[in-house]
């Protein structure tokens, strides 16, 4: 009996239209849309090197150590801060003006910067500045309070080293558009709430004739809601499953190495939207419509305290209303997709999972014990 | 019996919608449960189903007090409900076969109870249309077809040919008969006298929540005074002749309306004869006549005052 309600059930919401273009055409055109909304912040968000020009009016052995520092900042294999020009100071100011460069640094008794405006790449040239002139100061004051102490100052070791790496456990370097995409996906789980929600419109005698004609069949109601529920979930797995393919092969967005965890992580999303939409059908009163109206709201909200649109969103929830990240449940399943990616399975991921599948299981519960009833006040 | 419905009392809020009704249906019956919409026909139906809670009262179905937990009975129980109840996503014969897989597990059985279903229905050259695309009529008959497919001993249509057309009804209430033919009681609830009158073998009129008249549609009819109608077309009537026509033997009522006279006997045989043969002898001329023997809208109408279709 179970098999046969099963297999009619997959065939029926295979066919219904509407509520597949919701939870899988829609997510799928989306995140297209997305795509193209960003365009090169997909490309991994290097920065180019900032122009600069240097005009060297006084020359010295000090201002051709500091030039060689600079060229140096401007070579670094692969990854060069600067690029940088050395030329007279006319054709530096042409560069200016025509915004050729961002910052001329005239190397003369002191060192002097000259910008237009004030801008990130200005900041950083800012930056590379005072740091340079920090260390020489301190260099050179140290030189004068050892040389009496002969000897000493040649051991010391003046290479700045850090002493710490930054790596990231999943392999991955951060990306915040990558949010969005994660926070997309956590938008397309909770659409399976539409499957939860027929499920339960076609199961109570009070909502529907068709209701009425499964609860008079002599089939247990725990089996005809578990039957309606497992062909919901292989549809919304494999709607997500082909959202996540066209993700990660079409528009290359990185889900990191352990893909068995974000499969994992689409079918406990899949389980969360389905009761998320059972529970919404079966403690409702109102009409379908309506009903359908409050599974979008609740959905958007979510997604949106999750960082669909505004990808902050997630970090300002985090740090003035924390307890919102633990209970909404887009925010976890953008959290878990970006731990796996940026952490790998740690403990992060596991406590979403874990988290999610406590709100599953609160909301299957809770639909459960509304629904069980067999007799009703009124049809 | 295989339905026993005794006391059973079903409120809504202040308002009470079975009244005492009690029902009992025997083996191999059709029995016809009538009465105007809100007369409590279908909340009778839902409560015997088990779906509705009520009061006070038993039910017992199938010799088992029928529980929303009593599968067994259930398995033996056919339904065809007012509003028809079909996966709209689903084909024909993938509906049939559903709601029949609910009832039969085994799936040979199965084919073979669905095949028939759809030939008992005429829904051959439909299996592979979805419902949308079906016509009223042949809506109702995949509905009815959902309901029997698995063979019950007991099949409850509730008002099944509301909205059919004619031939669509016909062949429904030709199948119902079928049905009962083959062993199968049936419990049949309608607001159309015509179609109780014509199919049922035992008859419960509902008024309010209550039965208020049981039998047959000969006893039913005779518990009342009015027996035949007569119409006659006939202008220019004089008060007198009315009169001595009030005098034959059996009539009970007389009206005179817009050239048409309107006789009420109380049984009797040749009334019409009778009143034929007063008209002549009065040299009256007359159109045309018509001979009605009484209904049960006269039955309800002589118990409640009312109209069925009021």
């Amino acid at each position: 009996m179970f098999w046969n309600m099963f297999a009619s059930r997959l065939k029926c919401l295979f066919r219904d239209k509407t509520v597949i273009f919701w939870t899988a055409l829609f997510p799928i055109v989306l995140a297209a849309m997305m795509y193209f909304a960003f365009g090169g912040f997909m490309e991994g968000g290097e920065m180019e090197p900032i122009p600069v020009a240097a005009v060297e009016t006084v020359v010295s052995e000090r201002n051709e150590v500091f030039l060689s520092v600079f060229r140096e900042a401007s070579q670094e294999a692969g990854d060069p801060l600067f690029d940088l020009r050395i030329v007279e100071q006319e054709e530096a100011l042409r560069l200016l003006q025509e915004r050729e460069v961002d910052a001329i640094v005239e190397v003369g008794q002191t060192v002097t910067l000259k910008v237009l405006e004030n801008g990130l790449e200005q900041s950083i040239v800012k930056s590379f500045l005072d740091q340079y002139l920090q260390t020489q100061h301190m260099l050179e004051t140290l030189m004068q309070k050892t040389a009496s102490l002969p000897g000493a100052f040649g051991e010391m070791n003046f290479v700045s080293q850090s002493f710490t790496k930054e790596v990231s456990l999943g392999g991955a370097t951060p990306n915040l558009t990558l949010s969005y995409f994660y926070a997309l996906m956590a938008m397309a789980c909770l659409y399976g709430s539409f499957w939860g929600l027929r499920n339960m419109m076609d199961i109570q005698a009070n909502l529907t004739p068709l209701g009425a004609r499964r609860s008079i069949a002599p089939a247990p109601k725990w089996k005809v809601i578990l039957s309606d529920a497992a062909a919901s979930l292989v549809i919304q797995t494999i709607e997500l499953l082909a959202l996540l393919a066209f993700l990660i092969l079409a528009l290359q967005v990185d889900f990191g190495q352990q893909i068995g965890l974000v499969i994992l992580t689409c079918v406990v999303g899949s389980m969360m939207g389905i009761s998320f939409g059972s529970l919404i059908g079966a403690a409702s009163r109102q009409s379908e419509g309506v009903k359908i109206g409050m599974l979008i709201g609740i959905s958007m909200t979510c997604t949106f305290l999750a960082g669909l649109m505004f990808v902050n969103m997630k970090d300002i929830i985090a740090r003035y209303v924390p307890v919102l990240s633990y209970v909404n449940p887009a925010a976890l399943l953008a959290d878990a997709f970006y731990s796996l990616y940026m952490f790998g399975a740690g403990s992060r991921y596991w406590m979403n999972i874990v988290v999610l599948l406590g709100i599953t299981a609160l909301f299957s519960f809770i639909s459960y014990c509304i629904v069980r009833r067999q007799r009703y006040v009124s049809l | 019996m295989v339905i026993e419905v005794s006391n059973l009392v079903k409120r809504y809020g202040d308002r009470i919608a079975l009244d005492h009704f009690n029902l009992n249906v025997a083996k191999g019956e059709i029995f016809g449960l009538l009465g105007p919409n809100g007369s409590g026909k279908t909340t009778a139906i839902n409560c015997i189903l088990a779906l509705l809670k009520y009061d006070k009262g038993s039910i017992r179905v199938l010799g088992t007090d029928m529980t929303p937990d009593a599968y067994e009975v259930k398995r033996r129980i056919g339904v065809v409900m007012q509003n028809v109840a079909v996966f709209e996503d689903l084909t024909v014969q993938e509906n049939i076969q559903y709601f029949c897989g609910l009832y039969i597990p085994e799936k040979q059985k199965r084919d073979t109870l669905v095949q028939e279903a759809i030939a008992f229905t005429g829904l051959e050259d439909y299996v592979k249309t979805k419902p949308k695309k079906l016509s009223g009529g042949l809506l109702r008959r995949l509905n009815i077809a959902c309901g029997i497919a698995h063979k019950p001993q007991l099949i409850i249509l509730d008002e099944p040919t509301v909205a059919v057309d004619p031939q669509s009804r016909s062949n429904i209430l030709e199948g119902i008969r079928r049905l009962n033919r083959e062993g199968t009681s049936v419990l049949y609830t309608s607001h159309y006298m015509e179609e109780i009158e014509q199919i049922c073998t035992k008859i419960a009129i509902m008024d309010q929540g209550r039965v208020i008249a049981l039998g047959t549609k000969e006893e039913l009819k005779s518990m009342i005074k009015t027996g035949e109608k007569i119409s006659v077309e006939i202008q220019g009537l004089a008060p007198e002749y009315l009169a001595s026509i009030r005098a034959l033997p059996h009539v009970e009522r007389v009206q005179y309306d817009k050239d048409r006279l309107e006789i009420h006997c109380s049984g009797g045989r040749h009334n019409l004869i009778e009143v034929l043969h007063d008209l002549s002898e009065k040299n009256l001329s007359f159109g045309r006549v018509y001979s009605e023997p009484p209904t049960l809208n006269d039955v309800f109408l002589e118990i409640t005052g009312k109209q069925l279709r009021d």
